[in-house]
């Protein structure tokens, strides 16, 4: 019966109506986002092979000048990764890093086991905020200890591949206006459940291929706080991070701000422990939604506007963020009414061939993926490829739900400020007298 | 007081104190300590008094002496009559301790407990410059013929022995070589040791996340934030101070963790601060035992353990052994035994050496003595430090190479493990019947004398 109906509906279909009935994915997400996908794998990949010797070039560069690169770890009771970590900083290929860690006022046994990790030198410094002062804090605390050229921010519960330092440093040596480098950053707990499985493929397509795109393109927005590599001197310049959450975001932003680059290395992999239940999932998006509010749309509002330092990338950047974030959430909003005001009988049918179109694309896009990473990309990383399927009820019915929930709150009741994520004195305070840059 | 080496005595119903001039109050402390460090109760249990001159007596010398008249002319004879009545009761308990004849105190705990009792004393340790142990007891230290931890140990003895009871005030750490509570506690680098340390107390400012010293947010008397040029007004409604790095000037280390060393003021050693000697400072009052002990005589350590060990037999006792010995040799006049008296010089200088481990010294010289003599031999010790030996079927000259084997054996167990150097006397004498042993003990110890 439904299938009946169904191919009455797609015999009826002509390309106006096709149009009118799927306008968000055919106007909307099939451009901005399979597009240029394909953009990618048709001239990233290509131009990639092409910069080899230019790639070679600047690995002799590097290691003929052997920076000392700071690795900095700021976190709260994150004791139980650093071991792991620690070990995977020693086995890099490049040699030349200190590991900086601070302890944002743990309350387990995070301290015990840093100290002991560093008496046996597995790490260079440890250091703890008796009182804790939210991430950022922690962050500008490692880096007035930090002596290294290059700083790389890491989270705790993250570890590397062997190369990642070394390649994560090769954009600084092939262009000088490169301020800061985004590592890839790729889910380590991915087979560890239903909700970690559909993480690897977001991570897959949003960062890996996502943000390759949009360094090619020249808007990158934001640089992971979980892998990303900054030049101390113009973190020294800004006087480092401001208060979060989102702080690596606002971070990119002031360094595009400068005038420097901010590019994506895909190959430099970082493996990242994701929330492992929807509960924190929806938790952990919500404060990352949130940001978008609090930072692009409030506080960089003037990369949006004209001004003497008027930059048109950096304007794309942005405007990319809010536009593809915040008005095609409402646009979905309005899909969803249009559904049910003029199709309401057909419901089914709509869900059916929306769902087949964004797993089409979906598709698509992991094997662009794929194809991007090579040889980089695991085994079960490829197993994946079963669950996308159900990626449109991931990114489209579940994300959306929290990220509509995360922008209403903030834009009406600012509960960024009000969340545990930093000490409510800091919120406070930041929530009274915002910065203005 | 003209000449206190003169005296000998002092008769209790006509002198009820001395009293000393203070004008200078260091040469009367000197003076308080040459009473205090006699032997014989009367004298230096008897109660001192200071008269104080024009010049202020410190406090730590003021509190040595069992009080301090004040020179006001006309006055001066009531307070005199007023002390004579106040210290009534420490004569009486002077009076009772010297009930017997020729009783010398030469045992230095003994003296302590004495003295304690006389005046029902609380003997209270107060914190002091002037004693390399850091604290001193008043009116106890004048007893004590070095400026050394002999007091400490002498108090610890006695409590050990439940004469007295201790009642914690504190505790303090001392030098674990000399005993000096003078100690430098100092963080070094756990890198290179060096304590050349600067500390960075970092701040946190709440509206920019900067973090930074408190020296880089110094303008004149304000704090103002590098990052963001606001003021910082109160400490956890704008800012905290996060916590405490250290920059070593040597090597350059940075850390939070700084090594902590301690020297010595007196011998300049380094140690770990766990290393050195944690005291317990404790104030000392008589217990009932303790009072026993001070009138009728205070068991002798040394002695229980020699009971015990080499069946020493009680003074008395002996004598009546060697008055049936002396008949028997003359009876049959074919056998030759001997008498031998010794006297060990240095046993009271172990008790303020070690405190409670001089028991484990004593039954080290018990071995010396059991080792040495035959279960036939009879053995007795007038005190801690004289002994009589009645040497049976023993010739003089046997008995010497016995008696020089055992000076020999405790001689170097004092030398080797407390540094102390021996000094021990002993004749031998074939028992005849004249020979007297209280007059052999009399000859050993005008030798030692002369």
């Amino acid at each position: 019966m439904l299938l009946d109906s169904l191919g009455e509906f797609v015999a009826d279909l002509t390309l106006m109506k096709m149009l009118a009935y799927f306008w968000p994915f055919f106007l909307v997400d099939m451009t901005r986002y399979l597009f240029l996908d394909f953009v990618v794998l048709l001239v990233y990949i290509p131009k990639r092979r092409l910069r080899k010797i230019r790639y070679k070039l600047a690995r002799r560069k590097l290691y003929r000048e052997r920076p000392l690169v700071s690795v900095i770890v700021p976190g709260k009771n994150e004791g139980k990764h650093i071991p792991a970590l620690a070990e995977s900083l020693a086995n890099q290929t490049y040699k030349n890093i200190e590991t900086v860690i601070v302890d944002d006022g743990s309350d387990d046994n995070t301290p015990v086991i840093c100290r002991k990790l560093e008496r046996e030198g597995k790490i260079d410094l440890f250091l703890r905020n008796e009182i804790r002062g939210g991430k950022a804090s922690a962050a500008n605390t490692a880096l007035r200890y930090a002596r290294g050229k290059y700083i790389i921010h890491l989270d705790a519960d993250s570890h590397l591949k062997h190369n990642a330092i070394e390649t994560i440093l090769l954009p600084f040596y092939m262009d000088t206006h490169v301020g800061a480098v985004g590592g890839d950053v790729r889910v380590a707990n991915t087979d560890v459940s239903f909700a970690t499985r559909l993480q690897a493929i977001e991570y897959l397509k949003s960062i890996t291929t996502g943000r390759t795109v949009s360094s090619e393109l020249g808007i990158l927005r934001i640089i992971a706080g979980a892998h990303g590599a900054f030049r101390r001197d113009i973190l020294q310049r800004i006087y480092g991070w401001d208060v979060g959450p989102g702080l690596d975001g606002d971070i990119t932003l002031k360094i595009r701000k400068l005038g420097y680059k901010v590019v994506h290395e895909p190959y430099a992999i970082c493996y990242t422990n994701c929330p492992d239940t929807f509960t924190k999932l929806a938790r952990q998006r919500f404060r990352w939604d949130r940001s978008l509010i609090r930072f692009r749309v409030r506080r960089h509002r003037d990369i949006l506007l004209p001004s003497k330092s008027f930059n048109i990338k950096n304007f794309l950047a942005s405007a990319d963020n809010i536009v593809f974030n915040l008005l095609l959430d409402i646009k979905w909003w309005i899909y969803i009414a249009q559904v049910f005001i003029i199709g309401r009988s057909q419901v089914e049918i709509f869900f059916i061939i929306n769902m087949f179109l964004y797993s089409l694309a979906n598709f698509l896009e992991f094997f662009v993926a794929v194809a991007l990473l090579g040889k980089t990309i695991r085994r079960r990383e490829k197993r994946l490829i079963a669950f996308i399927p159900l990626m449109p009820l991931y990114t489209g019915l579940f994300l959306r739900t929290v990220r509509t929930y995360a922008y209403i709150m903030e834009l009406f009741h600012r509960v960024s400020y009000m969340d545990k994520w930093n000490p409510w004195k800091v919120s406070k305070i930041v929530k009274n007298e915002p910065l203005n840059r | 007081m003209a000449d206190i080496d003169s005296l000998s005595s002092v008769d209790d119903e006509k002198v009820a104190f001395f009293l000393i001039d203070c004008s200078d109050p260091h040469a009367a402390y000197r003076q308080l300590c040459r009473i205090r460090r006699m032997v014989d109760p009367a004298l230096y249990l008897r109660p001192v008094l200071f008269l104080p001159g024009p010049e202020s007596v410190p406090k730590n010398i003021l509190q040595s002496a069992d009080g301090a008249i004040q020179a006001m002319g006309h006055s001066l004879h009531e307070q005199l009559e007023s002390w004579t009545a106040r210290l009534e009761g420490i004569n009486k308990k002077i009076h009772q301790y010297t009930g017997q004849p020729n009783q010398n105190d030469t045992n230095i705990a003994f003296k302590i407990l004495r003295f304690i009792a006389s005046r029902n004393l609380t003997a209270e340790p107060i914190p002091s410059v002037q004693a390399l142990s850091g604290y001193i007891f008043p009116a106890l230290q004048p007893l004590f013929p070095k400026p050394d931890n002999g007091i400490f140990e002498t108090l610890e003895y006695l409590e050990t022995q439940r004469l007295l009871s201790g009642t914690f005030t504190g505790s303090a750490y001392s030098c674990t070589h000399c005993g000096c509570a003078f100690l430098n506690f100092f963080e070094t680098c756990p890198d290179c040791g060096s304590s050349d340390l600067v500390t960075d107390e970092l701040i946190h400012h709440f509206k920019c996340a900067y973090v930074g010293g408190l020296s880089e947010y110094r303008q004149g008397n304000e704090l103002i934030c590098p990052k963001c040029d606001k003021t910082l007004n109160h400490i956890g409604v704008d800012y905290d101070k996060t916590s405490i790095v250290y920059h070593c000037n040597q090597c350059g280390n940075v850390f939070q963790e700084a090594g902590v060393m301690t020297s010595c003021y007196n011998c300049h050693r380094e140690t770990e601060p766990e290393n050195q000697v944690q005291r317990s400072i404790k104030s000392y009052t008589i217990t009932a035992i303790g009072e026993n002990a001070a009138s009728y005589g205070m068991d002798s350590l040394f002695q229980n353990i020699l009971e015990s060990k080499v069946h020493a037999l009680a003074f008395s006792a002996f004598k009546e052994f060697f008055r049936i010995e002396q008949a028997r040799i003359q009876r049959y006049g074919v056998t030759v035994s001997s008498l031998a008296a010794l006297r060990l010089g240095g046993i009271e200088e172990l008790y303020t050496r070690l405190g409670k481990r001089t028991r484990e010294i004593f039954d080290e010289i018990s071995e010396a003595f059991k080792a040495n003599l035959r279960s036939s031999d009879l053995f007795t010790m007038r005190n801690e430090t004289l002994f009589l030996i009645i040497l049976t079927e023993t010739t003089p000259e046997d008995g010497e190479r016995a008696l020089k084997r055992i000076k020999e054996r405790i001689g170097s167990l004092l030398k080797t493990n407390l540094d102390i150097t021996f000094d021990a006397d002993f004749a031998i004498w074939q028992i005849t019947p004249d020979l007297d042993p209280d007059s052999c003990l009399e000859k050993v110890l005008s030798h030692y004398a002369a």
